[in-house]
């Protein structure tokens, strides 16, 4: 019992109550990884018809998700190694599924009709893999500033000077002798602050990826690599 | 829990990859980032830029009329206005400084910021095609104060008017660091008068502001390198240009020295003891050398100043303000420009006091030389002459009596003109004719008995002009009194606006009536006393009627006043009704009113009250009826001109009525403001915002005006009517209505730092103000600030259920606010419905659910989460009706159907679930909702719906399945379907067997299968009652200790809804009330959940 209860600390937690129908559930799913379905179907569909189906193919690979008989219904972090790798599959299948039909639809409508490209279909999927991944890369290293910055909440105004500082240094590109000039603050001072709130940073950015990938040290280690790959 | 967090993130090993990981969670790029201008045009509202090639350029860009350290200042002329402009354009050597660029449109968003007549208005800020940025603004004609200090011949020429300058200047600095802001470059060359006196402080490129001390920087005095000559070329100063800051021979220490941490409004009071010093003595503080200057400046050397001013001879008091600006020590100056105004508006209150006392004496003194001289005169030619002249006294006291007579003549006219008015030239023309008498007399010899009837006949006059002159002083007093409550009745047309209550209670304070100090009897006296008793009660009655909406017992203590003060008995009967809410009572006073009889003071009140209380049609009525009798009357056109309870359609009508208050009272500001309303009614804008402007020009000074002018600017020139808002309250910032209306157009213009110091204005003055509170939480939640969200909605809830009890209050505030509060504070009970259901406190959740549902029943979203909750908590019924409600109001809404799907699926009624889910999915995408709910929960119901069949054939003595999870699945349907026996069953089949069942599954069945066991044990004619119980409280058991080790962490929220849903399940009625002892450790075990928080 332990071990499960270890590993529904994490995203399985959400994942489980959502495909036991649990609303609230649904909805955090649904917000968290709508926008990197929807960057992947963005990117493989860029022009009409398919670019118009773009909604009902997220909708549709949600749904997909939580089909009785289908991959998350029996799914938990002992049968499926990343969550990441899941999502991917099932987008792309659905997004294939889609294909077809609107092929379909289209060369009964306007026969012959093939106004979108074919690319090679082994780079198109490299392609847009890249593209899944970074959407998904970019969601963890911002759930992890996210986080950082609600921890800082609680912990008190000089971490969230912490978080603010880490802003101006790497989203606004000033110097930190720039900040200290503007805040008028000792300049070691703040390069020892910036210390800490990278390894503040880093330690929100393990516990995100502690939740996207309960109890596997290596697989984590390696989305770390594959995140900076990915963030280039 | 082990720590099994991956640990190749090092902060010192790897820091460049961790780097590139931090920049990439805090989001845009830096090439993403908007310019200075680029911001500072959005904040303004305004994109435009100026091209200033040929052909479409909007600016004739013109002759140099300034230069300062980073910019010149043009002439020009808007092409688009066809008006003159001073232009502003940063200097081409400093095109590519960012950092001067950025000081550069901060002084445009400075003196943006700042709407006072001392503030020359900036109208709109652009880029050159070069990329320069420029901004242009209100052209002022007229000179420096430093060239008009320069043209004097004498240190004391035109002393006044220069003083009256420094006050000007104190007032506007009053206002900026008011406003957080601090000039730094005060001196003359700044200061600019108009053609028509008018005194503006320009410049406001250095200026600071105090709450963002970041935008400027200060470096110390070594590095500062002058450039660029100050506008106008002159004189004793120039700005510090690189980046500081202010000039030196008006610096004080501290700002010379570059101590960043030390400037503040006290920077700015010294510069206006130097201007003050260069006023009086003709030179600033330091001079000398430019290197003298500086060490002077940095060491607040003013021992030079101090001897120059020591000699110039200036009056004891003035020269206390100049020492305590003027000083070097912060610490021993003046606090900001606002005392500094004070101390000198102290000052030439007394000097023009002692100027008046002084003129007084003297035209006294020149009276008594006159009669001494005369008198001496007179006896020493007697004494000398007596013989001489007795021959010729009988002849001389003849022709002394008849110009005696002669003076008695001309002021006998003068009387007679000055009885029965109250002029008071005409009486001080009646004194002045006896003066002259009296000298007459005195110079005179006149037989004894004409002198004692001449003397007796000027005691008679005197007395007669001295009882004129207390009828003038009273008759001055009841007509400075009227004009202040006709103020404050015209005023009360903004149904919003509380402080007619205010100008009421100023104005019979001043009239001598305190209405809190005095007793009713003795307030009541006065009243009674005064020549405008009339005008006083219809005041009071005007007054008593808007405490009526904020103040009850104030409202009550005036009403007692007004009626022992006020006899009439159809105004008392008026006034009883609506105190006590006796509608009928006005109604019928209303009807049967005899408006040929009734003083129109008693038509008004009657009228009024009959529109406030929605009786439109029968007040209405009344009015037209007396205006039939009296269409002279000012107050009946004035009631018939207010908008209040009378329909858009009569807008016209309206308008005609505000036409006679104008014929009526052509010169009256108030009126023209009140035909502005009307005329903009009408659609006129035009129309309206000529009479707002001749408003302005009759009252300058009047905030209601300034309002008035943001109503009939371009609706979509939000700059514009921000600008007029601030105007107004730089006036009279009272109304807390009028900080929303601020608020409000600074939030949609983006502006939210300065919406939020306006809102927050607005609760200052008003804590209870719903839009203010709502606006403020929104904010909130913009800046994602969630606690202080969540602190503003628990105000604007507490507010509302302490406003909004009764509906009819409701309705209330919408027709008199043109505000419904329902739907905001709907809003607010739901925001913090969700932050309560996401800490997982279900009760509270539930409670303002219903609350936001109760406030507004449209809200479709908080009825669909209040029945979501309720199938949480196993109350199926229940949510089944909140569902409907909600429907009812909108069919189509996709949360109220999908929820209402959820509640007849929990009940096994599978083909309406179906129905709804289906409308929901459709519904979604009729309203452009992405909502993929609705079509995960129809996926899950037709797996249901592909087990019915077999459920079915369990039911008629089928075998179970082997499969663990099949069956949980099954045991789901066959609860739903109202088979509880086999439900439980089959939960007890799969969790014998629970190796085989998922995580995620297992828990699922322990807590279905325990609240199934639990409602069967209780169920009538069950078996094994006791057995099921035990079983299910066990599975229960087991399922919150699988989550117990869960609390604190990432899911915590979610578990304690779980659980909190499982204290309050309706299945599990049975182990509360008198059994709840029988199971202690299960709901201890509950509680503990709750404890652990």
């Amino acid at each position: 019992m332990r071990g499960m209860a270890e590993q529904d600390a994490t995203c399985w937690t959400m994942i489980q109550g959502a495909s036991r129908g649990r609303a609230n559930d649904i909805e955090t799913f649904v917000d968290r990884y709508g926008p990197i379905v929807q960057a992947y179907l963005e990117a493989r569909w860029r022009r009409p018809p398919l670019r118009d189906h773009i909604d009902d193919a997220s909708q549709e690979a949600f749904i997909e998700c939580f089909r009785e008989g289908g991959v998350l219904a029996s799914a938990s972090a002992e049968h499926i190694k990343t969550f990441r790798a899941f999502l991917l599959g099932v987008v792309r299948n659905i997004a294939r599924r889609f294909e077809k039909r609107v092929v379909r639809d289209d060369n009964r409508e306007r026969s012959p009709a093939t106004d979108f490209d074919v690319p090679d279909p082994e780079a198109e999927d490299k392609r847009l893999s890249v593209v899944f991944d970074r959407a998904w890369a970019a969601s963890i290293v911002r759930e992890a500033a996210a986080r950082q910055a609600e921890r800082a909440e609680i912990v008190g105004p000089e971490a969230v000077r912490r978080v603010e500082l880490l802003r101006l240094h790497f989203n606004e590109g000033l110097a930190v002798k720039d900040i200290a000039a503007r805040w008028d603050a000792p300049l070691k001072a703040l390069h020892h602050d910036l210390e800490r709130a990278r390894a503040e940073y880093a330690d929100a950015l393990r516990d995100v990826i502690h939740y996207h990938y309960p109890g596997e040290r290596r697989s984590a280690e390696r989305e770390v690599a594959r995140l900076l790959d990915l963030i280039g | 829990m082990t720590d099994d967090r991956p640990e190749d993130i090092h902060e010192e090993g790897d820091r460049p990859d961790l780097d590139r990981l931090i920049r990439a969670g805090f989001g845009t790029p830096k090439e993403d980032r908007k310019s200075a201008v680029d911001r500072l045009r959005a904040a303004l509202g305004e994109a435009r830029v100026a091209p200033a090639g040929d052909g479409e350029e909007r600016y004739a860009i013109g002759e140099v009329i300034g230069r300062g350290g980073v910019g010149a200042v043009y002439r020009g002329t808007d092409h688009n206005l066809d008006r003159d402009v001073a232009i502003k354009i940063l200097a081409e050597e400093h095109a590519h400084n960012a950092d001067l660029a950025e000081r550069f449109v901060d002084e445009a968003r400075i003196a943006g910021r700042l709407e006072h007549p001392g503030v020359v208005p900036v109208h709109e800020v652009g880029h050159r095609p070069d990329g320069r940025p420029f901004f242009s603004m209100k052209l002022v004609e007229g000179a420096t104060l430093s060239e008009l200090l320069a043209s004097r011949t004498g240190l004391r020429d035109d002393r006044r008017r220069f003083l009256m300058i420094f006050e000007k200047v104190c007032e506007t600095l009053a206002y900026a660091h008011a406003h957080g802001v601090v000039h730094r470059d005060v001196k003359p060359s700044n200061v600019m008068v108009g053609s028509f006196g008018e005194v503006q402080l320009m410049d406001w490129g250095l200026a600071k502001v105090l709450a963002a001390p970041e935008r400027t920087k200060i470096r110390p005095a070594s590095e500062i390198t002058e450039t660029g000559d100050t506008a106008r070329g002159s004189t004793a100063g120039r700005s510090e240009t690189g980046s500081v800051m202010g000039t030196p021979p008006y610096m004080p220490p501290e700002q010379a020295r570059g101590d960043v941490a030390a400037i503040d409004r006290r920077t700015d009071v010294f510069a206006l003891g130097a201007l003050l010093c260069e006023i009086l003595t003709g030179k600033p503080p330091y001079t000398g050398s430019q290197a003298d200057v500086r060490r002077q400046a940095r060491d607040g050397d003013l021992a030079a100043a101090y001897e120059r001013i020591a000699d110039a001879g200036i009056e004891p008091e003035l020269l206390g303000v100049l020492r305590a600006a003027l000083v070097a020590d912060p610490d021993a100056r003046l606090p900001d420009a606002k005392a500094l105004a004070a101390r000198f508006a102290a000052y030439r209150e007394g000097r023009d006091e002692r100027l008046r006392k002084a003129e007084l004496v003297a035209a006294r003194a020149k009276i008594r030389v006159g009669l001494i001289v005369t008198l001496a005169l007179l006896a020493v030619t007697v004494a000398v002459s007596w013989a001489w002249y007795d021959r010729e006294r009988i002849r001389q006291a003849n022709a002394a009596g008849e110009r005696v007579a002669t003076s008695l003549t001309e002021l006998g006219d003068l009387r007679r003109a000055a009885r029965g008015t109250l002029d008071p030239q005409r009486w001080l023309a009646v004194l002045a004719a006896a003066e002259r008498t009296d000298r007459t007399l005195a110079g005179e010899h006149v037989d004894a008995s004409l002198r004692a009837r001449t003397m007796s006949r000027l005691a008679q006059i005197r007395d007669e002009a001295e009882q004129a002159n207390e009828a003038i002083t009273r008759v001055t007093r009841d007509r400075a009194m009227t004009a202040a409550l006709d103020h404050a009745r015209l005023v009360a047309t903004d149904p919003r606006d509380e402080r007619p209550g205010l100008f009421y209670q100023d104005a019979f304070a001043d009239y001598g009536i305190d209405v809190d100090a005095l007793t009713v009897d003795a307030a009541a006296e006065r009243i009674r006393a005064s020549a405008i008793t009339d005008a006083l009660i219809a005041g009071l009655d005007g007054w008593t009627m808007i405490e009526q909406r904020t103040d009850m017992p104030r409202a009550r203590r005036l009403f007692e006043i007004v009626e022992l003060a006020d006899p009439d008995p159809e105004r008392h009967r008026a006034r009883i009704a609506l105190l006590q809410g006796d509608h009928d009572t006005l109604v019928e006073v209303g009807k049967t009113l005899d408006v040929t009889s009734a003083p129109p003071e008693t038509v008004v009140l009657v009228a009024h009250r009959l529109l406030r209380i929605g009786e439109t049609a029968i007040g209405h009525r009344l009015l037209l009826r007396a205006v039939d009798e009296r269409p002279g009357e000012f107050w009946i056109h004035e009631q018939l001109s207010r908008a209040t309870g009378v329909r858009d359609a009569d807008a016209t009508l309206r308008l005609r009525h505000c036409e006679a208050l104008r014929a009526l009272r052509p010169d009256s500001a108030d009126v023209w403001l009140r035909v502005g309303e009307a005329r903009l009614a009408d659609g006129d804008r035009d129309g309206a915002a000529r009479a707002i402007r001749r408003a302005l020009e009759l009252d300058p000074d009047s905030a209601q005006a300034h309002f008035a002018l943001a109503s009939v600017a371009d609706p979509d020139d939000r700059v514009a009517r921000i600008r007029a808002i601030r105007a107004a309250l730089a006036l009279d910032d009272r109304s807390p209505f009028w900080h929303v209306d601020l608020g409000r157009l600074l939030a949609e213009n983006g502006d939210d730092d300065d919406a939020r110091a306006a809102f927050e204005a607005a609760v200052e003055r008003m804590p209870k103000n719903l839009q203010a509170l709502e606006w403020l939480g929104k904010l909130a939640m913009r800046a994602r600030d969630m606690d202080t969200a969540d602190r503003w909605m628990h105000q604007l809830v507490d507010a509302g259920r302490e406003t909004l009890d009764v509906r009819k209050s409701i309705d209330e505030i919408h027709r008199r606010f043109g505000y419904d509060p329902r739907r905001a504070l709907a809003f607010a009970a739901f925001h913090l419905a969700e932050r309560a259901s996401q800490r997982g406190d279900l009760v509270a959740a539930m409670a303002l659910y219903r609350q936001s549902e109760a406030w507004f029943p449209v809200n479709q979203i908080a009825a669909g989460k209040l029945a979501i909750a309720l199938i949480s908590i196993g109350a199926f019924e229940e949510a089944e009706t909140v569902a409907r409600r909600s429907i009812e109001t909108q069919r189509d809404f996709p949360l109220a159907q999908a929820a209402l799907g959820n509640a007849l699926e929990k009940q096994g009624r599978y083909d309406e679930a179906q129905t709804l889910y289906e409308g929901a999915i459709d519904g979604a995408k009729k309203i452009g909702v992405r909502s993929n709910a609705p079509a995960i929960m129809l996926r899950q119901l037709e797996q249901k719906l592909g087990r019915v069949e077999a459920v079915d054939a369990l039911v008629g003595g089928g075998d179970a399945p082997d499969d663990a999870e099949e069956c949980v699945h099954l045991a789901a349907v066959a609860v739903e379907r109202g088979h509880l026996q086999l439900g439980a069953s089959l939960y007890r089949r799969a969790l014998d067997d629970d190796e085989a069942l998922g995580a995620g599954t297992r828990q699922t069945a322990l807590i279905d299968g325990g609240t199934t066991a639990i409602l069967l044990a209780a169920s009538a004619g069950a078996p094994d009652r006791d057995a099921w119980r035990t079983r299910g409280i066990a599975w229960l058991t087991r399922a919150l200790d699988a989550w117990k080790p869960l609390l604190g962490g990432k899911g915590d929220g979610a578990i304690r809804a779980r659980v909190a849903a499982l204290a309050l399940d309706r299945r599990l009625e049975s182990l509360r009330g008198d059994a709840r002892a029988r199971h202690e450790a299960f709901w201890r075990l509950i509680e503990s959940f709750a404890a652990s928080e």
